[in-house]
């Protein structure tokens, strides 16, 4: 009988600690970022070190997945995009999560949108240049998340701190480039040009409604090859003063295939030949090879999602919604070679936040 | 098949045994038939099967050409016994029908099933003296141990407790994850206090728990792991091996006794010094012991001390004593020293681990070895009945010969280890690493094989300590040591910030802990809990580690010393007074207190406090 009881009370251990233990383990939060991208690009890195980041800190245990549409890939015709979206779909009927982390817009345009109707998951969209309203997030009660806003208002005050460096008037200076004639202070001719994608209209809309005044916003376009944009750098010549490059990487090298352009050449190509000054408002453009950005900070979109994700799904808030909000920060890269080489110059400041950031280079 | 496994169980090397272990033997077997006068096997020839009889039976003949059995119905047995070749020759007697067991598979059942051995060697003698022997029976009856109403009350408690530590701390708003890992460690502390299971499965079960719902990622519950202690646990319990198996320690024993003075004190002082000696390499009190009791027994027996009496038990004492006592002294003397500290920051991990150690403990270990005298003196007194064997040992001394190469070995390992761990300030190479580097060196030799690797490394009690390493810094992970701290740090308000306050506060906690917990757990879990306290006070972390290393060591009765178990395991109970015995232990205890309070002033001086 002892004997029994010992033997039953040992199996109600293992068992029943083996269930409970199961059960925790199944009902444990379960977050799935969906990114844009594919995981070997630098903003995707960034966006994942930040959310990291605030995972370290996180205490409670929760099951994450990553799931990557890899829109950014070479040859990628409308037939392989719908491949991928259903891949993501179906990873996300598989793990069923409580919030769906979408990163950018495409993520957002062509997998989290289709959600909100459900209610589960909940969509908390991340990085995003349109407005929310634009997928139908506006009201729904299951969506929230961080839009982009580029530092447009930074780059318009950075653009007012610009000098010229009169020990670099030199015969290296680039013919007819804006620090020729640069009087500090005088507005300029602002122009920008962006890949045609999503992600890529939607910051042009941004830079089209900001207002650049006392500066003047000039031609923008969006451009599907690598011709196009040459040819759209070169007609800026001696039309506009400063070129805004917005998202350009998957960049096709023509109509058809060809590959894609690597952002090392396309950012050597612009800092060579573009008559106006380039100012990146992509987070890679400097290390890349270009001289100046001024970009939206991927980790700190990382970090602000999963804690508004932990937020979320803390039981204590009851599944409150967090507020929606706009990211402020940007990330200040530099590198003073080419700066110098226009014969310009910028304030310390914006070399000493370039090193905080590890993103200054001589 | 039926048939053959009928023919099996009737043959004799067979009965008894579990069917189970039978069927897959027969996957083996092979069916034979032999006409009548038939040669099955001729002595001296290679023994390559064993053959059991279904029908018709087997005369068997000595070389001689006697007739030891005339209607065997098996033969080859020598098999089993591992002899190369037949020792009878086996003829058929009609027509046989039969079953061949060849020898490999033979010798892999055998493996399984080591007590057919001694069966086949009884048979084998029986056939060749010409009469039934008694057979050793195959397997021993399974002893009904009793099951005691404890260890249903802890298993009642290790089902119903976690789920109510979660439950509760659920409802008193703690975060999910410290409910979960004080369940965690609830069922753990359970499983240990009622010893339901070996001392190293409640940490693994912890860890397994930990990982398996994700608690904390492997870095953190696997952390033991990888710290240092892993490489100075292996090291050490390597030479600690050789040190045994080479012969060196017993060789040093005997040359001691050899050339001491033949008096009572100094016998004591061989085996009390020999305990020291062996401390800095040797983690673990029990095998310290397990060292000592043969010279023991020999010194009992060289010297014919009466049994029970004053001279007995004060060489008792000194073998106890001399596994005991340096066990706080140094951070190798005792395992749970190397996981405790861990647990500290690693600039004072690095000042500690050597022999810092030992300098900062040496007023305590200079305290308990006076006291140990002076309880040696008054409680045992006793004039030398019989001189020591000399002429015996120098013999044995002499028969060991020249040391061997594995002895130099372990000389010179013990050696390296020792003056490494003592010139640290000079090479700056952690004594953790230079334990990595005598494991090497061992290994590299030769000296220290796979199997040594495999069989004289403590593997249970290195688990045990690393994954309570592991379990500790979850908890930390969840900040439930210093919610623990927060907890309790009110009933410690009383030490304010006062050495002499915090050593009593270290005494109470863990002499209470070890009335349920065995000396390493209850010493781990009093470090846990006392080391915010001490932090909190402004009391050096190490002081904490020490006080409860040596407090953990106080024990009243026997189920609290495994050391004192293993004495008496060892049949040693009957040869010394244990009333005075345990006079001896209470007073060592007392020791331990007053020469904690004894350091105050040289911790003082050394910077310390």
């Amino acid at each position: 009988m002892m004997r029994r009881l010992r033997a039953f009370l040992i199996a109600c251990f293992a068992v029943g600690g083996l269930l409970a233990l199961a059960g925790f383990n199944a009902s444990r939060p379960r977050l799935m970022v969906l990114h844009s991208g594919s995981e070997q690009t630098l903003w995707v890195q960034d966006v994942d070190r930040g959310m990291q980041q605030e995972l370290d800190r996180n205490r409670r245990p929760i099951s994450l997945a990553r799931q990557f549409l890899r829109l950014d890939e070479p040859d990628l015709g409308p037939e392989a995009i719908r491949v991928r979206v259903q891949d993501a779909q179906r990873a996300i009927a598989r793990m069923q999560p409580d919030v769906l982390i979408a990163v950018d817009d495409e993520a957002n345009a062509l997998v989290a949108r289709d959600y909100v109707s459900r209610g589960r998951p909940k969509v908390l969209y991340v990085s995003i240049d349109q407005p929310p309203a634009e997928y139908g997030y506006q009201s729904a009660a299951t969506v929230t998340g961080i839009s982009e806003a580029l530092p447009l208002a930074a780059v318009r005050d950075a653009l007012g701190d610009l000098r010229n460096t009169p020990a670099a008037r030199g015969a290296d200076r680039m013919e007819g480039a804006v620090g020729d004639e640069w009087l500090p202070g005088r507005p300029l001719r602002i122009a920008a040009l962006a890949r045609d994608s999503e992600t890529g209209r939607a910051e042009l809309v941004q830079v089209r409604q900001f207002d650049w005044s006392p500066h003047e916003l000039g031609p923008t376009a969006t451009v599907r090859t690598w011709p196009e944009w040459q040819e759209q750098c070169r007609s800026l010549a001696g039309r506009a003063d400063i070129l805004l490059v917005l998202s350009y990487r998957g960049l096709v090298r023509e109509n058809g295939g060809g590959g894609l352009v690597p952002g090392a050449e396309l950012a050597e190509w612009l800092e060579q030949e573009s008559v106006p000054l380039p100012v990146g408002l992509d987070v890679g453009y400097v290390v890349d090879g270009g001289g100046w950005s001024l970009a939206p900070a991927p980790l700190d979109y990382g970090v602000g999602a999963v804690r508004m994700a932990l937020e979320w799904l803390d039981p204590a808030r009851k599944g409150e919604l967090p507020n929606s909000w706009r990211s402020s920060h940007f990330d200040v890269a530099l590198r003073a070679s080419s700066l110098r080489r226009r014969g310009l110059w910028l304030p310390p400041i914006y070399a000493e936040a370039a090193r905080a950031g590890n993103d200054y280079y001589d | 098949m039926d048939s053959a496994l009928d023919c099996l169980r009737a043959s004799s090397l067979f009965q008894g045994v579990e069917p189970a272990r039978l069927v897959r033997l027969l996957g083996a077997v092979e069916p034979v038939e032999f006409a009548a006068g038939e040669l099955v096997a001729r002595a001296g020839e290679q023994a390559a099967a064993m053959v059991v009889c279904e029908t018709g039976r087997l005369r068997l003949v000595t070389p001689a050409g006697r007739e030891v059995e005339a209607a065997a119905n098996s033969c080859g047995e020598e098999v089993a016994t591992e002899l190369d070749r037949y020792v009878l020759t086996a003829t058929a007697v009609g027509r046989v029908v039969g079953w061949r067991i060849p020898r490999e598979s033979l010798q892999g059942f055998l493996q399984q099933q080591p007590r057919s051995v001694p069966r086949a060697v009884t048979l084998l003698a029986s056939r060749l003296a010409g009469e039934k022997l008694p057979l050793e029976p195959t397997a021993t009856p399974a002893e009904a141990t009793p099951i005691r109403v404890s260890e249903l009350v802890g298993w009642g408690l290790a089902v119903a407790l976690p789920p109510l530590v979660y439950w509760v701390g659920l409802r008193t708003e703690w975060t999910v994850q410290a409910a979960m890992t004080a369940a965690i460690c609830t069922a753990m502390m359970v499983l240990w206090v009622f010893s339901l299971l070996d001392e190293f499965v409640p940490p693994l079960v912890a860890m397994v728990a930990t990982l398996f719902i994700g608690l904390a990622p492997p870095a953190v519950a696997l952390a033991g792991f990888s710290s240092p202690g892993l490489i100075t646990l292996l090291g050490v319990f390597a030479l600690a091996s050789i040190i045994t198996t080479s012969g060196l320690s017993y060789r040093l024993m005997l040359w001691v006794l050899l050339h001491l003075p033949d008096r009572p004190m100094f016998h004591q002082g061989v085996l009390l010094c020999g305990g020291y000696l062996l401390s800095p390499i040797t983690p673990s009190g029990n095998n310290r012991l397990s060292l000592l009791l043969p010279m023991y027994r020999d010194m009992l027996d060289g010297l014919k001390l009466v049994r029970r009496g004053a001279a007995a038990t004060a060489l008792m004492a000194a073998t106890f004593s001399g596994a005991m006592l340096m066990s706080p002294m140094l951070s190798t003397s005792k395992s749970a020293n190397i996981a405790a500290i861990s647990l500290l920051p690693e600039q004072i991990q690095e000042e500690f681990i050597g022999l810092f150690w030992l300098v900062a403990a040496a007023v305590a270990a200079i305290g308990l070895t006076l006291f140990h005298a002076l309880a040696s003196a008054w409680l045992c007194s006793a004039p030398q009945a019989q001189p020591l064997p000399v002429a015996r040992i120098a013999q044995q001394l002499r028969l060991l010969g020249r040391p061997t190469p594995s002895e130099w070995l372990a000389a010179a390992g013990f050696m390296f280890f020792l003056v490494g761990a003592a010139t640290y300030s000079w090479h700056q190479v952690p004594p953790s690493w230079l334990a990595g580097c005598v494991l090497v060196g061992l290994l590299l030799s030769g000296q220290f094989s796979k199997q040594d690797f495999r069989r004289h490394i403590d593997w249970p009690m290195l688990f045990f300590l690393l994954g309570v390493d592991s379990i500790t810094r979850v908890m930390d992970y969840h900040g439930l040591q210093a919610g623990l701290a927060r907890a309790i740090a009110g009933w410690f308000q009383f030490i304010d910030g006062r050495i002499e306050l915090f050593i009593l506060a270290a005494l109470l906690t863990t002499v209470t802990i070890r009335l349920a917990l065995p000396v390493t757990a209850g010493m781990l879990v009093s470090v846990v809990i006392l080391l915010p306290v001490a932090e909190a006070h402004g009391i050096h972390p190490w002081i904490c580690v020490f006080l409860t290393a040596m407090f953990s060591d106080i024990w009243f009765l026997p189920y609290q010393s495994s050391v004192y178990l293993q004495v008496l395991s060892q049949g040693c109970g009957d040869t010394y007074d244990q009333r005075r015995f345990f006079l001896h232990n209470a007073w060592m205890n007392l020791a331990r207190v007053v020469v904690a309070y004894a350091s105050i002033p040289w911790w003082y001086w050394l910077g310390l406090l």
